[in-house]
């Protein structure tokens, strides 16, 4: 009994933390926010999903039963990743062949009415959502190994922020996306580079940027806090660019496309530069880039470049992302867990993501019935349907166009407040570390 | 005063009374067993049809504010008496004759709905055709109840249909139909999934509400126990709303 209880503390010390495993009390605390999180997961798993959930798995499908690889040639990672668990998947749950028409019907519409009115949607939706479920897990405890060592009660803050994060368990089981996939190995990364292993640490972030196109983001900041001499810039350059590389190189041999110009000329890229400045004939400038760009200056500029600082102006940059461009629900996602490491020290940044939440779920409606209530048409395909959705409401009484938007201009200032909160935070972290140092000396 | 009081001072009594208003208004929704296909003008698409108290027979049609053309033809073996109209603007057409009538009209971005009221003497049946923009839409015809449609392009009313439709309970009507469907085709899955919530629940209570308890062991068995009953009652409500 005793070797299995100690077991499992080594188990606990590896995945959840040594800090909570050895405190009986915050053990205890930690298991009734994991069962929470997971019972409000499970409630939503079987239930709501978007379109997108069902394209993804069609890919997959179309990988699976016709061996077509190149399915999504632009996502050729997160495809394979879906076809495989979709084997695993039909291997262990005979029924999904039953699907098989259904997920290779080219007919979007049709497909996705005979998906939505099947007998078997609920189980389906759950075996799907179940990879997202594993990638949210893994996330949450790479988490508790990234922030704020010995510090018991910040991690366990975090726990439950994420746990009970209305923006994860959105995008993951109402609006069911994939993006916690790349996030999970950008997570790794920072991970890596928490632990000081630079190439490792670049080289899984290019794997992200494989996977998704976001981490890019971050990824000169990374290679600024990691890069200790001049050569080390170029090498991290060359690395983190590596995966993009390689998956333009795989493409263009397999499958004679170029992943790099798909992506710069689908409409994707220019969310990035969505909101800009008109000048004179054709010159203009784009607002997210001219902001990015002196991010990335200031963060050349700190002189003590901590981890603290690495996760702040990694939560500035997605944050000023979603609150100066064109953005899906999903991509909130990616502001998350750095957001949270800001609220382990300032709670309010937790509910700052519930604001956020609430008027984003406002700005969704003006994205049609595919975001709104086809996202509950698996309880009754023909009700949901047939029921007027929210922007013929609106449009009764005002300009949907207007209303989504001066909640959309709301959003955008409570993501600037959060940035501007993060910067002073940061501020008090330099005076901090300059009263240490005085101190020292 | 004081209660407002003491629930500033409560902080769980906000979150159960509005709980408690919510739980409310659904028990209010599923028990109104009015024969009315609420619409709303200006948002809903589609014909509603409805009986109201004075036993007249109502015909609205409603677009959400775009220009749709709303065309019907109705015939009965009885006469139509009283035929009213409403809303109806000067290019709406209508053509009335003691067994039959029939009406063009069209609505657009300023004129949300129109409608027709009549009586029917004297008849076995009321035979009607409707068509928006000239196709026949049976999904968007609403007879006494939110997608109570007709099979058929023409279809019939009989003298006591409104009066049967209000004997279908709550379980048959949408959303509810196929989610039960869904779920009893599944019942073993649905069986788990509330097993499975109702253990992670218990799991919670075990850590928290139980912890202080004295006899622990007896409330977890409780606990079970109703999560057992509660399990298998909702099977045979599944077992039951699907027609067995």
């Amino acid at each position: 009994m005793s070797k299995a209880k100690s077991f499992f503390k080594k188990v606990g010390c590896i995945f959840i933390s040594p800090e909570i495993t050895n405190d009986g009390r915050s053990l205890n605390l930690f298991y009734k926010y994991f069962l929470g999180g997971i019972f409000v997961r499970l409630l939503f798993m079987p239930f709501f999903f978007q379109r997108d959930l069902l394209s993804t798995y069609q890919r997959a499908a179309d990988t699976v039963f016709n061996g077509n690889i190149g399915s999504d040639f632009q996502q050729l990672i997160t495809n394979i990743i879906h076809s495989v668990y979709f084997l695993l998947s039909k291997t262990l749950f005979p029924f999904i062949n039953s699907y098989k028409d259904i997920l290779l019907n080219q007919d979007t519409w049709v497909s996705w009415v005979e998906f939505v009115k099947s007998d078997n949607i609920f189980l389906i939706l759950a075996v799907f959502k179940f990879l997202y479920f594993l990638f949210d897990i893994a996330c949450i405890f790479v988490i508790m190994r990234l922030f704020y060592d010995g510090d018991a009660r910040k991690k366990l803050r975090i726990f439950k922020y994420w746990m009970f994060n209305p923006i994860v368990i959105f995008v993951l089981y109402l609006f069911a996306r994939h993006d916690i996939i790349g996030l999970f190995v950008t997570l790794l990364a920072f991970l890596l580079a928490k632990k000081k292993r630079k190439y490792w640490a670049v080289l899984v972030l290019a794997i992200a940027v494989a996977i998704r196109f976001f981490p890019i983001m971050v990824l000169p900041i990374l290679i600024i806090y990691l890069a200790e001499k001049k050569k080390d810039y170029i090498i991290m350059l060359a690395i983190g660019l590596s995966g993009l590389v390689a998956i333009e190189a795989v493409s263009y041999v397999a499958f004679g496309k170029s992943v790099i110009f798909s992506l710069l000329n689908a409409e994707h890229f220019n969310y990035i530069i969505s909101s800009k400045l008109e000048l004179i004939v054709h010159d203009r400038i784009f607002i997210f880039l001219v902001v990015y760009t002196v991010l990335i200056l200031s963060f050349i500029k700190l002189k003590n470049k901590s981890f603290d600082f690495l996760m702040s102006y990694c939560a500035m940059v997605y944050l000023l992302y979603v609150a100066l461009s064109y953005f899906h629900p999903q991509y909130l996602l990616w502001s998350v867990p750095f957001v949270l490491y800001i609220a382990g020290r300032q709670k309010n940044m937790y509910y700052f993501q519930w604001v956020q939440f609430a008027f984003l779920a406002i700005v969704f409606i003006y994205w049609g019935d595919l975001i709104t209530k086809f996202l509950f048409a698996s309880f009754d395909h023909r009700f949901f349907i047939y029921l007027p959705g929210p922007i013929p409401l609106i449009n009764r009484f005002y300009d949907p166009a207007k209303f989504v938007n001066i909640f959309r201009s709301i959003f955008t200032g409570v993501s600037l407040w959060m940035v501007y909160l993060i910067y002073l935070y940061n501020k008090k972290i330099t005076r901090e570390n300059e009263l240490a140092d005085k101190t020292g000396l | 005063m004081k209660i407002l009081k003491r629930i500033k001072e409560n902080k769980k009594t906000i979150p159960r009374l509005l709980l408690l208003a919510i739980s409310a208004i659904i028990i209010m929704l599923l028990a109104t067993s009015c024969t009315r296909a609420l619409f709303l003008p200006g948002v809903s698409l589609g014909y509603f049809i409805w009986e109201d108290d004075n036993g007249k027979i109502n015909i609205s049609w409603s677009s959400d504010r775009k220009k749709v053309n709303f065309t019907g033809l109705l015939s009965t073996d009885g006469v139509f008496d009283d035929i009213e109209k409403s809303s109806f603007e000067e290019d709406d057409k209508i053509i009335i004759s003691e067994k039959t009538f029939s009406f063009d009209c069209m609505l657009n971005e300023e004129d949300f709905t129109d409608s027709i009221s009549f009586d029917c003497m004297d008849y076995s049946y009321i035979e009607v055709s409707l068509k928006i923009d000239g196709n026949a839409d049976l999904n968007r015809i609403n007879i006494g109840k939110f997608l109570n449609s007709p099979q058929e392009d023409n279809f019939r009313i009989s003298p006591d249909y409104f009066k049967d439709l209000k004997t279908i309970p709550w379980f048959r009507n949408h959303p509810f139909v196929e989610f039960f469907k869904k779920l009893y085709s599944n019942k073993y899955l649905t069986f788990f999934y509330i097993l499975l919530l109702g253990v992670v629940l218990i799991e919670i209570l075990r850590i928290t509400k139980f912890r202080p308890v004295k006899r622990k062991g007896l409330s977890i068995l409780i606990s079970y126990m109703v999560l057992l009953i509660i399990d298998f009652g909702f099977l045979v409500f599944l077992w039951y709303v699907n027609g067995h």
